[in-house]
């Protein structure tokens, strides 16, 4: 049960995918598709990815997550199978105003994964709760686990 | 759509993907017995409820199957903030994955709910377990891949102002099932024998609407009967007892 972004943004991540497995860079035509798809969050997702701000979070019983390291430092949790993301552009622009498809963490997580760029934490069944419950966090790296 | 709904409400062959489905309707319309049904027809399933059934919903009084029972677990996290914790907790505490993933009430939870961000919290996590259990199930005796299936329940009477969270809900739950009071069986219009008479119309992306009549008689028990071809409610039209009992379409 994955997360559904309409047919046009499925498509043009899974290119994205394929040119980057072929190539290891991603084509200007492509970026330029992912900035009309996805309007502003575009460039800010993708800056996201470049510096690798996104971590894919697992724990012993194969539950898995994501953090995101944003452009302010804070640290926000995305979910793995649907949209869900605790910055308040994901509040603002996607819940109440309807504005975006997805606020730029969650962007940067489906980029990350298409490219390979996640880096990956093992956590304990614990911890792996209690980052799912976790409001948005003030700290940055180092104080995950 | 969810195919355990539409087991529990007696469709006959393989649908579209399962999608997370919403149960909506007024008081006493047979939300909780849609879920329970769905419960008893399935493989191992997870019920929660914020507080404990004081009996069996939609069946006949003083009977049970305690074979489809053994088959449920029941679980009443009493607040929006404990089933947030069991929620996120499953993977810890659970020993094997259902294949069910109920929630009854999801009203009385969203009260709970500070503003729209922590509606789409509760049903993210709620979406993001039941996607976690499929991922541990294995394949079915065919072969095919098997699905955790996520059915919740809520109250809609067009008043609460939880009701507002609906369009935050549909982002999560694509499937929605309306139940509504049957307006041909109101106005007198077919014998039904003293049931009261519902009505639940199935809506889910990918496939043709589906209706059902549903029955509940003075004994408790929940009687379930397709809409005949040609006789379904066209939801342009809806009546003014529709209207009353908060559907929207």
């Amino acid at each position: 049960m994955e997360a559904t972004l309409p047919a046009v943004a499925e498509e043009l991540l899974k290119e994205i995918k394929k040119a980057f497995q072929e190539t290891s860079h991603v084509p200007d035509d492509l970026l330029l598709a992912l900035k009309f798809v996805f309007g502003s969050s575009a460039v800010a997702a993708l800056d996201l990815v470049d510096q690798h701000s996104v971590t894919r979070i697992v724990s012993p019983s194969g539950r898995a997550m994501y953090q995101v390291l944003g452009s302010s430092g804070k640290l926000y949790t995305c979910y793995a199978s649907c949209h869900f993301c605790t910055c308040p552009a994901f509040a603002f622009s996607v819940l109440r105003k309807n504005d975006s498809l997805v606020c730029k963490h969650i962007l940067a997580m489906y980029l990350s994964q298409a490219t390979g760029a996640c880096q990956e934490l093992s956590v304990s069944d614990q911890q792996l709760a209690s980052i799912l419950l976790a409001e948005e966090e003030e700290e940055g790296p180092g104080t995950v686990c | 759509m969810s195919a355990a709904l539409q087991r529990a409400l007696g469709a006959a062959g393989p649908g579209p993907a399962p999608a997370p489905a919403l149960v909506l309707g007024p008081a006493r319309s047979g939300r909780s017995a849609l879920l329970f049904r769905a419960a008893l027809g399935g493989p191992r399933a997870l019920f929660l409820a914020p507080r404990a059934l004081q009996r069996l919903p939609g069946a006949r009084r003083g009977e049970s199957d305690p074979r489809g029972l053994q088959r449920i677990q029941f679980l009443y996290p009493p607040s929006l903030r404990e089933l947030l914790r069991l929620l996120a907790s499953l993977h810890q505490s659970l020993p094997g994955p259902p294949a069910l993933l109920l929630l009854d009430g999801l009203e009385q939870y969203l009260a709970g709910c500070p503003g729209p961000q922590a509606a789409a919290r509760l049903s993210a996590l709620l979406v993001d377990t039941a996607s976690y259990f499929t991922g541990r199930l294995g394949a079915d005796p065919q072969g095919s891949p098997t699905c955790c299936q996520l059915i919740a329940s809520m109250q809609v009477s067009g008043e609460t102002e939880v009701e507002d969270y609906l369009c935050i809900l549909q982002r999560y739950f694509p499937a929605q099932c309306w139940l509504c009071p049957d307006s041909a069986a109101a106005l007198g219009q077919e014998d039904c024998g003293g049931d009261r008479m519902f009505r639940a119309r199935l809506s889910q992306p990918g496939a043709a609407d589906q209706e059902w009549k549903l029955g509940f008689g003075l004994d408790g028990e929940m009687r379930v009967s397709p809409v005949p071809w040609g006789r379904a409610e066209d939801p342009g039209a809806a009546s003014d007892t529709d209207r009353a009992a908060g559907v929207e379409k």
